[in-house]
């Protein structure tokens, strides 16, 4: 009797409801797979520690013919950096080295440079950006500085500079 | 024998289901409470950065690391730079931590996730937790549509979610008190749509009180902040759950467990005290407004009745007894006073009180009464200064008043102190839905004077007008004078004016028929806002903007054109047919374009290291490069 009442609820308990269960119940079990319950098995994917290593060979850098300083818009006063990126071909490219790619623009004593962490699976052509910076009205006197921009890697053999040419940086606006 | 035990069964099954049915009135009011309460947790969770976005917050987390050890004094830098991060206070040789209500109600959240952390991966375990309650609100959203494909298609989505989301998660750096903070954060800023949603659906109708929830949920920054560990979004529960309980305090018993009106007035003053623990001189405002409002108008005054009331508001006030005697060894003295400028007055205040009191009353009052009306007068005189100065600045300082309430720009005081970007919004431009307000115009142009004033009882609904409205306005005067500064990304001072003004713009019979009538056109106008709008922001991001101050003026302006022509609209109060249907869309498009940058914000602008809390927001925000 009580097992045909059972049976019955089993079989009357609607479908959606043993969605609903069934989701919760992978939810709950794959958390606790995760855990320290269940030994060697991580779900987490450790992320690569060791940047600066590895080996990269350098064939070619295109470097932006300019560099602008923009009026910056919306209300937002001041000017902008805007530094187009560099396309960097690779022939050997291995490992977790880092790629730095850097402007300097002596007369105002200012640098500025953005690190790109590389690994196998950025490929042979590589788009290296600089962060855009904010200048202020009274720091900028000239119309154009001279700049120079460059990249540097560093892998397991040595921290070095690949390229490296003067640009002219344009204050517009 | 076996009869009996399916009858038994049903019994407990019945027993259980009726104390979920009370605790779910008594908490969320009903089923679309509680659905609200879900959807916004989730939502919250979606905003979550795992990490500290304001320095203030070492403070708090190492305040919680000392408090879960036994200490209420701040021991170890287990967080940040060391013990002097801001907000931290030396007393007496020792430093102290700010906002011990927060701390203390944010130890059942740590033990929580200490007890994750010893089964699971945090951060599956995380994830784990955020799809169970999406999978609770697509049940619940399933028993209110009483459709089984909606909770079976969305229990499939829900999987689907879960699967991706574990597949690209990264392991989280533990900092267990931080987010046990930022959790507590999130669960209290989950309940405020739930509280302006059972009170305007008390008020009107339960579409409107949806509407209301909507409004405040994406028209306000409110999910910007849910997660961030400040006394804001606490603020916004705290004003919303008080004018719920004054209006509960003058209509007819109802509901269950608490239902009398005396219970509900009580509340309201238990919460002002409760809120004291978290921050004293916010709670000394509305406590007074409070006061101020509900005693002339309550029906009943009765010195029983008063002492019901003080007795509440003394229990509510013992957390924070307990924890100035454990601090400063004095239960009166707060860890922290209105501020630096207020203490100075408190000064004076102190010491022309003292001389009054010793030439007239002193023959009267033995000296300890005289001590105690002072302890009792002198913050009051404070706050009542700092409100005056606040009214004055509206007329010396107009320029800094409209930077603060209308438009940000680009000004000294207003600039991120370490690189001068903009990026510090006005009250307007980051709710721009407010500007609905405006509607009030041709409201009073049709308002005629009662004619006497005398012997009239004020309605509950007016009464809680009122007390919005007071509360309103003296929030804005409490800082005006100090505002704008840096780092307050959405005028965050001026918070509790975000529920508040969503709570009276629904209380506006010209924006309430639109969004009865109209409540598609404004919905459908929301979503697409979102979704069509937010690719087009994104787009003019990318293009025409290169730094974060820049895309934080675009955000400004875009929502101030919304507020400029809500605003016209609302100024003619005309509702029907097309005017009706264009305020459903202009309203829609003021609450997308604040919705756009509280998103843009927490994926983007401020992704803080890429430490979304939820992996695939983390991808999204990786994905999208803008500034």
């Amino acid at each position: 009797m009580l097992l045909s009442t059972l049976l019955q609820s089993y079989v009357t308990m609607d479908y959606a409801r043993a969605v609903v269960l069934g989701v919760a119940s992978v939810v709950v079990v794959t958390a606790l797979v995760s855990g320290p319950l269940v030994p060697g098995v991580s779900l987490t994917q450790e992320r690569d520690v060791a940047y600066g290593t590895g080996n990269v060979t350098v064939a070619e850098v295109q470097f932006p013919d300019r560099v602008t300083i923009e009026r910056a818009s919306f209300g937002q006063d001041g000017y902008y950096l805007t530094v187009p990126p560099a396309t960097v071909r690779f022939s050997t490219l291995s490992g977790s080295p880092t790629m730095v790619y850097r402007l300097a623009i002596d007369e105002l004593g200012y640098t500025r440079s953005t690190v790109h962490f590389l690994s196998e699976s950025v490929g042979e052509r590589y788009e290296a950006t600089i962060q855009s910076d904010s200048f202020d009205e009274n720091e900028l006197t000239n119309e154009t500085y001279h700049g120079t921009v460059g990249v540097v890697v560093e892998d397991s053999r040595s921290r070095r500079v690949v390229a490296e040419r003067a640009v002219t940086v344009e204050v517009v606006g | 024998m076996s009869a009996d035990t399916v009858q038994n069964r049903r019994f407990h099954a019945d027993v259980r289901s009726s104390a979920w049915v009370t605790l779910r009135s008594v908490l969320f009011g009903d089923r679309i409470g509680l659905c609200l309460f879900l959807a916004s947790l989730c939502l919250f969770a979606l905003f979550w950065r795992t990490t500290v976005f304001i320095t203030d917050t070492y403070t708090l987390a190492n305040g919680l690391y000392s408090l879960s050890n036994g200490n209420v004094f701040l021991t170890e830098a287990v967080y940040g730079p060391g013990l002097n991060t801001p907000g931290a206070e030396e007393y007496g040789g020792s430093v102290i931590a700010r906002n011990y209500g927060v701390l203390v109600l944010s130890l059942p959240f740590l033990w929580g996730l200490e007890a994750l952390d010893a089964v699971a991966d945090l951060r599956i375990a995380l994830v784990a937790l955020w799809s169970l309650v999406l999978l609770a609100l697509i049940v619940q959203v399933g028993r209110l549509t009483e459709r089984r494909e909606v909770t079976a298609g969305g229990a499939v989505a829900v999987l689907c979610l879960f699967v991706s989301n574990v597949a690209i998660a990264r392991p989280m750096d533990p900092a267990p008190h931080l987010h046990a903070l930022q959790l507590f954060h999130m669960a209290v800023a989950a309940f405020a749509p739930v509280l302006l949603y059972r009170l305007v659906a008390r008020l009107h109708t339960v579409r409107t009180g949806s509407l209301a929830a909507v409004l405040f949920v994406f028209g306000t920054p409110l999910a910007f902040w849910a997660a961030i560990p400040k006394r804001h979004v606490v603020t916004a529960t705290v004003v919303l759950g008080v004018a719920y309980a004054l209006y509960r305090s003058r209509t007819a018993a109802d509901g269950v467990l608490v239902s009398r009106p005396l219970a509900f007035r009580s509340l309201s003053y238990a919460l002002v005290g409760l809120y004291a623990w978290v921050h004293a001189p916010e709670a000394l405002l509305f406590g007074v407004v409070l006061a101020v409002i509900d005693v002339p108008t309550a029906a009943d005054n009765r010195p029983r009745t008063l002492v019901v009331l003080a007795t509440a508001f003394a229990l509510s006030l013992v957390p924070l007894i307990v924890t100035n005697t454990l601090v400063t060894g004095s239960p009166l003295r707060p860890p922290r006073l209105i501020a630096a400028a207020g203490e100075s007055g408190a000064r004076t205040v102190g010491s022309i009180a003292t001389s009054g009191g010793s030439g007239r009353g002193g023959a009267v009052l033995s000296p300890p009464v005289v001590g105690l009306l002072e302890a009792g007068a002198t913050p009051l005189v404070v706050l009542f200064r700092e409100l005056l100065v606040g009214a004055r600045a509206l007329v010396t300082d107009p320029i800094d008043v409209s930077r603060t309430f209308v438009r940000s720009g680009t000004f000294t005081t207003s600039l991120n102190q370490s690189d001068g970007e903009a990026v510090n919004l006005s009250l307007l431009e980051s709710a721009p839905l407010l500007a609905g307000v405006a509607a009030v115009v041709p409201v009073l142009q049709t308002w005629s004077r009662p004619k006497s004033l005398t012997g009239r009882t004020l309605s509950a609904a007016r009464v809680t007008d009122v007390y919005v409205t007071l509360t309103a306005v003296c929030v804005a005067l409490l800082y005006t004078s100090r505002l704008p500064i840096h780092a307050q990304v959405t005028v965050r001072y001026l918070f509790p004016l975000f529920p508040l003004g969503v709570y009276l713009l629904v209380r506006l019979p010209t924006v309430r028929r639109v969004l009865d009538a109209h409540w598609r056109a404004f919905c459908w106008t929301l979503a697409a806002g979102i979704l069509l709008g937010g690719q087009l922001v994104v787009v003019a991001v990318a293009v025409g903007v290169n730094g974060i101050g820049a895309a934080f003026q675009l955000h400004a302006l875009l929502s101030l054109s919304t507020a400029l022509a809500l605003s016209a609209w609302a100024l003619t109060g005309r509702t029907e047919r097309w005017s009706g249907r264009i305020g459903a869309v202009l309203l829609g498009l003021a609450t997308s374009s604040a919705a756009l940058f509280s998103i843009l914000a927490a994926v983007e602008y401020y992704a803080l290291g890429d430490t979304h809390a939820l992996p695939m927001v983390r991808a999204l925000g990786e994905l999208l490069r803008l500034v």
